[in-house]
């Protein structure tokens, strides 16, 4: 411990001093955790132990399967639930880091007899790996930094609202431990890069292979990991270190990579792994440069560092030409342009562009996401650029990059929390060690009794980070602190607000205020879907909108045409089809799908606003996207002023189209607001425009207690003669 | 049948929660007062303090031991 | 040894045969019978007063059921003049099954038989659509079937509801309100059949339990737990035709044979009811706490129609010392087989668990009527080693006179209780030594780096 530098006035002061560090060090790091566990549980109390959203019931339906049926078979897992009639192969198209995890969780608390329930081991495994990604921080950020910022960032990280909202309990998601996988391999990284070792390289690249195993987003991973070395090439900082852990890291973390079965032999073959490949040769060049520089004299060196450069790019960019046009280096894919070009996913691919999460961030919710670290972020990469080392760097281009990716897709919010985290316990941990020297006695025990100012007490000791030792007065320096002091209570209460109102709502339970205050709970979703699971027939056939697909088949335990995953742009664009197209057209494209029973959304008796009507143009848009598809045609849904309207003005192909029939079923006989006609929409604020039809080829089977989600069967075919 | 009389526990169910807080926070105590002490500790004195440590973490898991048994059964897992 | 077992059974059948001898100078000399069609079970009650032609005493009775209904019934239980209950033999053969009694000498020649059929109501038409009424239908004898000649009788017909569609007249037989009477007929020759059908409308909840697990958990910290896990079908006239939401919602009225929701009571000292399925809480409930038990007001997640079945846990604690009592190490859990779920219920097939403290010994079941027990297993959860013994028993076809205490008596050792925590102490303090054991391991391959910091 680098403590023992430090003179010690007598051993016993040195004993009880250390003591006290490592109390306040470990009592932050627990408190931290456990707060970060314990913040995440507001659903959980407020509803019950219930998986959120959608992707993670399909996560929570393969978890099942893992346990119940092992390993084995769950690779080879053909699922002829989904996607009807095509089936999907589970074990090949999943990142299995997920499953695996909390299957292996629940085997070893099954062995040690405590009997959990696999359903809660998927709930609080979000928490309990952002717990961990607590302590990951702290270690990633005191190995770039100092311990104090590292305690900082923790606390920060702990419970900063843009990791939250993908880790609360219930969100049991891919990004939920891939967080953690990804710093805990940033932190291998770094202990690979400073020692050089072999030891650490191996475990950075295990530890690359859990976050490849888990979420897709790995490849930010491996390029950004090929970036920093890139970096500190052109920065002159090249050294056998880097050296011996790019080389390792690279080659053993690729082969480790190749044996998830979904990523198969993309890191050889796939553009996007090709960054790492060529930073991996450019490695090996140079330090073969190096080594001949050493051996040889100026002059020859120079002839040979020319040709050879011309001959080695030349034959690099033609064998790459020849890759890319036979085929065997694949295009690069619509999502990874959307990256680059915001704007490209709108115009080229709707069913990308129709996921919101896929929507470029705005700039608000940057701040309702990260709240202050927005503008801590700049100070803490100007720290870092102040002293730049190895790590810094590093902790720099991920803070750069992922702010870039961060700002292109709401989604990847997730990415660039964590660094603000980090940058932003660097700069006031830096900030509050310079000016808490200058306080006195009194005022330090002054803040210390704030919570988070009693760190700087620790990282006061760390002073050999601080050059700039002029002093300022203490009344400056108190000002200052009080005031770091208040930005982050405001940061804690912001956090606590935002993830209580916003990130806490399990989405399959919608609840509301009544008129009294009292809370009304609507359980519709599970009330459909445990309708379907006891009612249908075991092999029934359910169309909905792919959105409903992962809550189908795990809740209802029945066989849907789309869903979540959507591989199969005809296939959804069929089911687009059927419901944008007129009843009897719907009911031909139904019954060439094999439909038993289609599922609509529909809000408008609570007002429950994403619902499928407001859904609706994204079917029309994918409807109309392929070839079958053509005679629908966006502008026919259009009122004449352009409007999609659903009363009387709205276009005649809207009004008698299968979705909005399906919805409107019988609701024009319904008052849903005092002083407002029968068939009022509450969504739209409109009274419908189509009221009294009858429909021919399907009946009402079921409709949930707030008309949330109405379930109908398609008819037989009439007999013959009748 | 007769002779038997109603079987009620030993400890009053009523108070496993506060047997919970005060055995496991004590026990807590002692944990993290053996982890600074095993932290913090200097390499060189090693044999002095072996049974000051085999006490206190005794104590501890004793604590903690039935503290956890009683957060279990004031939680509703009755063991 | 098979010789042995041939002459037993021949010694049984005799036997069996002279059981069931009836003795043709017994006659029934009054017979009231009470038919309650109300709900979804047949309650058919008898008062039966005998009479010796040759004024000798009777020793023995024999009630007869035809072999059709001998399958639905659920339930039988005699007592005679002084509301004792009289114990049944019963026996079958291919036409019908026979329950035969032994009289105590010096009781009244009067004898109360109470039976319950489940499953004898057959819906007519067997599907309706959602806002019909559910008209059932019951075949019945309009005479007392007895083996003996019956002198005088009269049957009456209790109905769910004044609407009768038609039922079959034999003179002289009457409506009035709800009840159909038949009789008084007289001089009945034994064996004597006529055929009834009413076709009545009937509303209440016909479901059937198709299969309830119990699951009881015993421990010594003071708590029983219960855990009921059913599945629920509508076993009345199926619904025909689409179910509109609108409709039932418009109308309180509407679907008239549908269940909204039903009643469950349990102890009155439960606590910490749950009600969940396999997607998890089921909001839709609320608890009344009664001065003697508790009733549960349970809504499934949807309304139930003809042939919707659904499927739900429900479970509750209650104090030991209610249902467990004990002598030293003599210990005695005395808890019902099956509890109440809702009024009339039909129940296909029960499966009770008993989950014993780890350490039982000794372990004895003591039934109120016949189950099939079945292996006994080892249940492992939170803090064992050698795992819960669990004793399992099954019986079908049950209805609400079913709800009886069984016994299990065990041995069990009170020092067993400890090793609960010293489980968890034993681990711990593992950990404690762990992390001695670690912090005096020296890893490290190089040595002096460490000293040499030291000596500066």
């Amino acid at each position: 411990m680098s403590t023992v530098q430090q003179k010690a006035p007598s051993s016993s002061y040195k004993i009880n001093w250390e003591k006290q560090e490592s109390l306040a060090k470990l009592g932050i790091l627990v408190l931290a955790a456990i707060l970060s566990f314990s913040t995440r549980l507001f659903s959980v109390l407020r509803f019950e132990s219930v998986i959120h959203e959608f992707d993670p019931y399909f996560n929570y339906r393969t978890t099942k399967f893992l346990t119940d049926k092992g390993f084995y078979n769950f690779h080879n897992w053909f699922d002829e639930m989904a996607w009807y009639p095509l089936g999907r192969i589970i074990g090949g198209t999943i990142y299995p880091g997920l499953m695996v995890t909390s299957a292996t969780l629940y085997r070893v608390l099954w062995f040690m007899n405590i009997t959990i329930d696999i359903r809660n081991i998927c709930v609080f495994l979000a928490p309990l790996f952002s717990s961990f990604t607590v302590i990951v921080t702290y270690l990633l950020t005191s190995e770039i930094y100092s311990t104090g910022a590292g305690l900082v960032s923790a606390a920060m990280i702990a419970i900063v609202p843009g990791y939250i909202s993908r880790s609360v309990a219930g969100s049991y998601d891919n990004e939920g431990i891939a967080i953690f996988a990804m710093l805990l391999t940033y932190y291998m990284w770094i202990k690979a890069v400073k020692t050089g070792a072999i030891l650490w390289s191996t475990l950075a690249s295990l530890a690359y292979f859990y976050m490849v195993s888990s979420w897709g987003g790995y490849v930010f991973l491996i390029n950004l990991i090929p970036l920093h070395v890139l970096a500190l090439m052109f920065t002159g900082r090249f050294s056998h270190r880097l050296y011996v852990a790019y080389s390792t890291v690279y080659c053993v973390g690729t082969i480790l990579s190749m044996q998830i079965s979904f990523v198969g032999f993309q890191p050889v073959q796939s553009s996007e792994h090709m960054l790492a490949f060529g930073v991996f040769g450019l490695c090996q060049l140079f330090s073969f440069v190096e080594y001949l520089k050493s051996k040889l004299t100026k002059e020859q060196f120079e002839v040979l560092l020319k040709s050879i450069t011309i001959a080695i790019v030349s034959i690099f960019l033609g064998f790459a030409a020849v890759l890319t046009l036979s085929g065997k280096v694949s295009p690069w894919t619509g999502r990874f342009y959307s990256l680059l070009d915001p704007s490209y996913a709108k115009n080229h691919i709707p069913i990308i562009a129709s996921v919101s999460e896929h929507q470029p961030t705005s700039w608000s919710s940057f701040y309702f996401d990260l709240q202050i670290l927005v503008f801590l972020f700049p100070a803490g990469l100007y720290f870092c650029f102040d002293k730049l080392t190895d790590a810094n760097i590093f902790i720099i281009l991920y803070g750069i990059t992922s702010i870039y990716f961060a700002g292109v897709m709401v989604r990847l919010m997730l990415v660039l929390a964590p660094v603000m985290c980090i940058l932003s316990g660097i700069a006031v941990s830096h900030l509050l060690t310079k000016y808490i020297r200058n306080v006195d006695t009194s005022a330090t025990s002054f803040t210390s009794t704030e919570g988070k100012a009693a760190r700087p007490d620790v990282s006061k000791k760390y002073k050999k980070y601080d050059q700039q030792n002029k002093g300022v007065k203490s009344e400056i320096a108190i000002g200052f602190v009080v005031m770091i002091t208040f930005m982050l209570i405001t940061y804690t209460f912001h956090c606590t607000w935002v993830t209580s109102e916003a990130y806490s709502s399990p989405s399959i339970v919608l609840s509301a205020r009544s008129h009294d205050g009292s809370r009304i709970i609507f359980d519709d979703f599970r009330e459909a879907y445990y309708w379907l699971q006891m009612n249908t027939p075991e092999d029934a056939r359910i169309m909905s909108w792919w959105d409903y697909g992962y809550q189908i088949t795990a809740m209802a335990n029945r066989t849907v045409l789309v869903d979540n995953n959507t591989w199969n742009n005809t296939h959804i664009s069929r089911v687009g089809q059927a419901m944008a197209s007129s009843e009897e057209k719907a009911y031909e494209i139904m019954r060439e799908l094999d439909v038993d029973y289609v599922l609509v959304i529909f809000g408008g008796l609570t007002g429950y606003s994403s619902d499928d009507i407001n859904k609706f143009l994204w079917m029309v848009r994918i409807g109309g996207s392929t070839d079958r598809g053509q005679h629908i045609k966006e502008q026919d849904y259009y009122s004449s002023n352009g409007d999609f309207r659903i009363d009387k003005e709205g276009s005649q192909t809207l009004l008698n189209c299968l979705m909005y029939k399906l919805c409107y079923y019988r609701f024009g006989h319904v008052y849903t607001e005092a002083g407002k006609p029968t068939g009022y929409d509450r969504v739209r604020g409109a009274e419908i425009g189509n009221k009294d039809f009858e429909l021919e080829t399907l009946q009402e089977v079921y409709t949930t207690e707030h008309w949330l989600v109405r379930i109908y069967k398609v008819k037989d075919l009439e007999n013959r003669g009748v | 049948m007769d002779s038997m009389v109603r079987y009620a526990s030993p400890i009053n169910p009523a108070i496993y929660p506060h047997l919970a807080t005060v055995l496991s926070l004590i026990g807590i105590l002692l944990a993290s007062w053996f982890f600074v002490f095993e932290v913090s500790r200097p390499k060189d004195q090693k044999e002095r303090v072996i049974f000051k440590e085999l006490s206190v973490s005794l104590i501890s898991s004793i604590f903690l031991g039935f503290g956890i048994l009683f957060i279990f059964l004031s939680a509703g897992i009755y063991v | 040894m098979r010789k042995l077992s041939i002459i037993l059974f021949l010694v049984y059948l005799i036997n069996s045969i002279v059981c069931n001898s009836i003795d043709n100078e017994v006659e029934n000399k009054n017979v009231d019978r009470t038919i309650d069609i109300t709900s979804q079970l047949v309650k058919i009650s008898y008062k039966i007063t005998l009479d010796h032609k040759s004024k000798k005493p009777i020793n023995n009775y024999v009630f007869v059921a035809p072999i059709d209904d001998c399958n639905n019934l659920s339930f039988i239980s005699a007592r005679d003049a002084n509301k004792k209950e009289i114990k049944l033999t019963q026996s079958k053969t291919l036409t019908e099954c026979s329950y035969s009694m032994t009289l105590s000498a010096g009781s009244l020649p009067t004898i109360y038989i109470e039976t319950v059929y489940a499953k004898v109501l057959q819906p007519y038409p067997t599907e309706i659509v959602q806002g019909d009424r559910q008209l059932i239908r019951y075949f019945g004898n309009a005479y007392f079937y007895s083996p003996y000649k019956t002198l005088a009788q009269k049957t009456i017909v209790h109905l769910a509801s004044k609407s009768v569609e038609s039922f079959t007249q034999l003179k002289p037989s009457s409506q009035s309100d709800t009840q159909i009477s038949y009789g008084p007929y007289e001089n009945i020759a034994p064996n004597s059949k006529y055929e009834i059908v009413i076709h009545y409308e009937n509303n209440t909840p016909f479901m059937t339990i198709t299969r309830l697990e119990r699951t009881i958990e015993v421990s010594h910290w003071g708590n029983v737990a219960v855990e009921e896990t059913i599945d629920i079908i509508h076993s009345g006239a199926l619904l025909k035709g689409s179910f509109s939401r609108y409709d039932y919602q418009k109308d309180s009225r509407s679907g008239p044979a549908s269940i909204k929701s039903y009643k469950t009571i349990l102890p009155a000292s439960a606590s910490g009811v749950y009600y969940r399925d396999t997607n998890g809480n089921i909001s839709t409930s609320a608890m009344r706490v009664l001065k003697d038990s508790v009733e549960l007001d349970l809504r499934p997640r949807f309304p139930l129609f003809g042939g919707w079945r659904t499927h739900y846990t429900i479970g509750y604690n209650v104090p030991s010392f209610e249902y467990l009592f004990h002598k030293g190490e003599n210990y005695m859990l005395k808890m019902r087989v099956i509890d109440h779920v809702f009024d009339d219920m039909v129940v296909d097939e029960l499966i009770t668990k008993v989950i014993l403290p780890e350490g039982c010994k000794n372990i004895k079941l003591i039934a109120p009527y016949a189950v099939d027990r079945m292996t006994d297993t080892l249940h492992y959860t939170y803090l064992d080693i050698t795992g819960r013994p669990v004793i399992t028993f099954r019986k079908t076809n049950l209805v609400e006179n079913h709800i009886n205490d069984f016994n299990v008596k065990y041995q069990f050792s009170r020092i067993m209780m400890l090793q609960e925590p010293l489980l968890v102490v034993v681990f711990l303090y593992l950990f404690f030594l762990l992390v001695i054991i670690w912090m005096r391991l020296d890893f490290s391959i190089i040595k002096d780096r460490e000293q040499h910091v030291h000596k500066d």
